[in-house]
């Protein structure tokens, strides 16, 4: 490899070399003056230094030899003569770089190995944007004194995946804060401004633990500007009143936002779902789950012969779906099990794909487990409705393009095969689907199509929500 | 045509019987060595076989091709080696015919009646059967070559469609058509590939693939059959082996390929898709179901879970997907590159289509 791509590049250096080697005529000139011209030298010079010189380490490996080196250091005097009006002495800044070329051709197999190191990086840059999957370091962030004990406790839980599911994972959460809170004191008059400081490097800490999420910053959101209501209204003077008002502000939260909201969804969903159904679901979301028991549980009450069928479709690593069907069938609800590659067989006797989200961003797309888009794109093409639940906490106001840009890394060494360099199992967590495979969203204002997202968002916001 | 005095006699069934057992047994595995198999097996019993007119040994092998297509039905390698053997048969009485009577011209044929003809095909075959055997071995012998080069002759495509720095996608890991196919491309390209697991049936397949582009210095990727959707939009082609090539240009491969190609006709990705011209099938897909084999469901819920496995309806696993001719741009096959609406002529090309239906 390296007796081959080098001959490109080749040829693009020599065309960029003239601009580059009066920039380090520049500098070799700088550099020739006394010892104290060094200190003069910016840290842009010298940048430009090291990358002419990198280009000149390149052609001396391409086997051009001294006399390209000759040829270039001649077209840098022409070009510096042309260019440079403020050029001192051209000659001697000439053999300063022709001395440079010889003294970087020498330093040619450092280079090779930067062709070696371009070369893994070239390999990662797909995701190398995204933070990698790593257990966070308790010990330190427990030395620190920073963070509650219970915010290390709640933050090991999601990673490990101990905790998984956006509303588990916010009303956790919630619930880890209160403890906080609980714990904390300071001046009435002083609140609004400490405890924020004070939740600060905890949620920094959370945040390197699992990335948080459109749902998680809105709770969070939700909750600084509580404390910022709470901690400035002039008539609440008591320290006690102001922590009692708090808790109470994150309590109606968890108990508006995700309990209420999914008891509302719930019997929007299940007016959907009639007897001799066929219901696909992908992996597990707690709301599809309760929104399939309720259904079932109504339908039994009516007539305990009307039934409907759930098929359970899962994909590996995380295999999630098995919970979920094991709750299914512990309920006695005929439940069929599949992966996401058998799912053509089963497509055409469904009558509905449910799906659970993470987030609802605002151009409706839907940020949810991978594999749920592949779902709703074959549904869509076999012509079945697409219904995903999603409560509105989970709306976001930031938009993503594509599953790649925005995403989070799971635990890969659940697909390991052994330590290679050149191979990187890559477990990208979530999907993106795009808002045209999605035919409605079930929310607790109603069932909206995902061009509403913006709207709700806004009226959310005039609304104080 | 069917005469039903040939029957297939002591001594072919001895040669049949035991492959026709191997065959059930899934002890051939992997196409190429299934098509291999096959051929060789007709070699034997071409020279086993006697017969006086070659139309019965026609008939032989129409009828012994229907116990070795019966052993394993959805196996279509099988039926394509079969054909294409009792083309090449046809083929050579065809010549033979041709030399004895003088060619019409093609206006006058299109209405002349086949009468004639076939009384001059049975004078003159008789003298030659002696002859016609050995040529027609040496054609399973050609056929032979050709399957095992098939690889090779795919080698000089892989440049034409791969540029450098680009990501391509393969969701069919057990493929050693795409393996070598992707290495052969390592010689003059850098390039990255992302592949799938085929959970459940082809996973250690997949970990075994990885392994070997790795070791041929390509970068690679491993991702799970859910993120096939997330990734898309960064792949740049999508290659994809095929189990075999239907004529009106589906083709069957590993299980959830159909989701890949979906997902790759939705970000408007090129699919392309590999195949040796063995592969390629005068049958059509009428339907879906009865091309797809289904597989051991402990993969996908493992028996220990015995309480899932319980109360759980149904668990399924399809070991392979079809794939509609719509969601292929190109298919690369070691004679060149075809869109899929085309195949049906290269069909027509090495096959007779009264073997079409050997009933």
């Amino acid at each position: 490899m390296s007796e081959t791509t080098p001959q490109p590049k080749a040829t693009t250096s020599k065309s960029a070399q003239p601009v580059k080697a009066a920039s380090k005529d520049k500098s070799a000139a700088a550099a020739s003056g006394t010892g104290a011209d060094t200190k003069g030298k910016s840290a842009k010079d010298l940048k430009k230094e090291k990358r002419a010189a990198a280009v000149a380490a390149r052609s001396g490996d391409a086997g051009a030899g001294q006399s390209q080196g000759g040829e270039t250091s001649g077209a840098g005097q022409k070009d510096k003569g042309a260019r440079d009006g403020q050029g001192k002495g051209s000659g001697s800044s000439a053999k300063q770089a022709g001395k440079g070329t010889s003294s970087t051709s020498a330093s040619a197999p450092t280079a090779g190995n930067a062709t070696a190191n371009l070369r893994l990086q070239t390999q990662n840059q797909l995701f190398s944007h995204l933070p990698t999957y790593k257990l966070p370091d308790s010990a330190e962030a427990l030395i620190s004194g920073k963070i509650h004990p219970i915010i290390i406790r709640y933050g090991i839980l999601i990673a490990s995946g101990q905790i998984r599911g956006v509303n588990a994972r916010t009303i956790g959460l919630m619930a880890a804060f209160k403890e906080v809170i609980k714990g904390f004191s300071c001046p009435p008059e002083e609140l609004h401004r400490l405890l924020p400081a004070h939740l600060s490097p905890m949620i920094a800490f959370l945040d390197q633990c699992r990335p948080k999420g459109v749902a998680g910053g809105n709770a969070i959101r939700h909750l600084k500007s509580e404390i910022n209501r709470i901690g400035t209204d002039k008539r609440i003077t008591e320290e006690a009143e102001q922590k009692d008002l708090i808790l109470n502000a994150i309590d109606e939260f968890v108990r508006d936002r995700i309990e209420l909201a999914d008891e509302v969804i719930c019997t929007t969903a299940v007016e959907k779902i009639k007897p001799g159904d066929t219901i696909v679901t992908f992996a597990r979301s707690s709301l599809v789950e309760r929104v399939l028991l309720e259904a079932w549980a109504s339908m039994q009450e009516e007539d305990a012969s009307n039934k409907f069928n759930v098929v359970v479709v899962d994909s590996r690593p995380l295999c999630e779906g098995k919970q979920l069907l094991s709750v299914l069938t512990s309920h006695g609800i005929p439940t069929t099990y599949t992966i996401l590659s058998s799912l053509a067989s089963i497509l055409p006797r469904t009558s509905l794909v449910l799906l659970g989200t993470a987030a609802l961003l605002s151009d409706g797309a839907l940020y949810s487990r991978a594999g749920t888009a592949v779902l709703a794109m074959l549904a869509k093409e076999s012509k079945i409705p697409v219904v995903a639940c999603c409560e509105t906490y989970k709306f976001g106001d930031k938009i993503v393009l594509d599953a790649v840009t925005g995403n989070e890394l799971g635990d890969a060494s659940m697909l390991a095969v052994g330590k290679d360099a050149n191979l990187s199992p890559v477990h990208l967590l979530y999907d993106l689907t795009p808002p045209n495979l999605v035919t409605a969203v079930c929310t607790e204002v109603g069932l909206i199509p995902p061009s509403s997202v913006p709207t709700v968002i806004t009226k959310g916001d005039a609304a104080g929500l | 045509m069917s005469t039903p005095d040939v029957a297939i006699g002591p001594e072919i069934q001895k040669l049949v019987d035991p492959f026709v057992l191997k065959l059930k047994r899934h002890q051939i595995e992997g196409d190429r060595e299934i098509a291999l198999a096959v051929a060789q097996l007709l070699m034997r019993v071409i020279s086993a076989a006697r017969w006086s007119d070659p139309h019965d040994l026609i008939d032989l092998i129409r009828k012994t091709g229907k116990v070795i297509i019966g052993a394993r039905s959805k196996e279509i390698i099988t039926g394509n080696i079969i054909r294409r053997v009792l083309a090449l048969i046809r083929d050579e009485i065809e010549t033979d015919n041709s030399e004895s009577t003088p060619m019409m011209s093609s206006m006058f044929s299109l209405l002349s009646t086949n009468l004639n003809k076939k009384l001059a095909v049975s004078q003159v075959s008789k003298k030659q059967n002696s002859d016609l055997r050995s040529i027609i071995i040496h054609g399973i012998r050609d056929l032979v070559d050709e399957i095992s080069a098939v690889n090779e002759n795919l080698e000089t495509m892989a440049w034409d469609l791969i540029h450098d720095n680009e990501i391509l996608l393969t969701p069919t890991p057990s493929s050693d058509t795409v393996l070598e196919f992707l290495i052969k491309a390592r010689a003059k390209r850098t390039f990255t590939v992302l592949v799938t697991e085929n959970y459940p049936n082809d996973i250690k397949k997949a970990h075994k693939f990885v392994k070997a582009l790795v070791d041929n210095k390509i970068d690679t990727i491993l991702v799970p059959d859910s993120t096939t959707f997330a990734v898309m939009s960064r792949v740049g082609k999508v290659i994809v082996g095929s189990k075999s090539v239907f004529a009106n240009g589906g083709c069957m491969s590993n299980s959830g390929v159909a989701n890949v190609v979906e997902c790759a006709k939705e970000h408007k990705t090129p699919v392309f898709a590999v195949a040796g011209l063995y592969k390629l099938s005068p049958l059509y897909p009428f339907s879906r179901n009865d091309l797809i084999e289904v597989g051991n469901s402990g993969q996908v819920l493992n028996y220990d879970d015995f309480k899932l496995v319980d109360n759980v309806e149904l668990v399924s696993n399809q070991l392979d997907d079809y794939i509609p001719p719509e969601n292929i741009d190109i298919y690369i096959t070691n004679i060149g590159g075809f869109a899929p609406s085309f195949i049906y002529r290269i069909v027509l090309d090495n096959y007779k289509t009264e073997d079409n239906n050997l009933e």
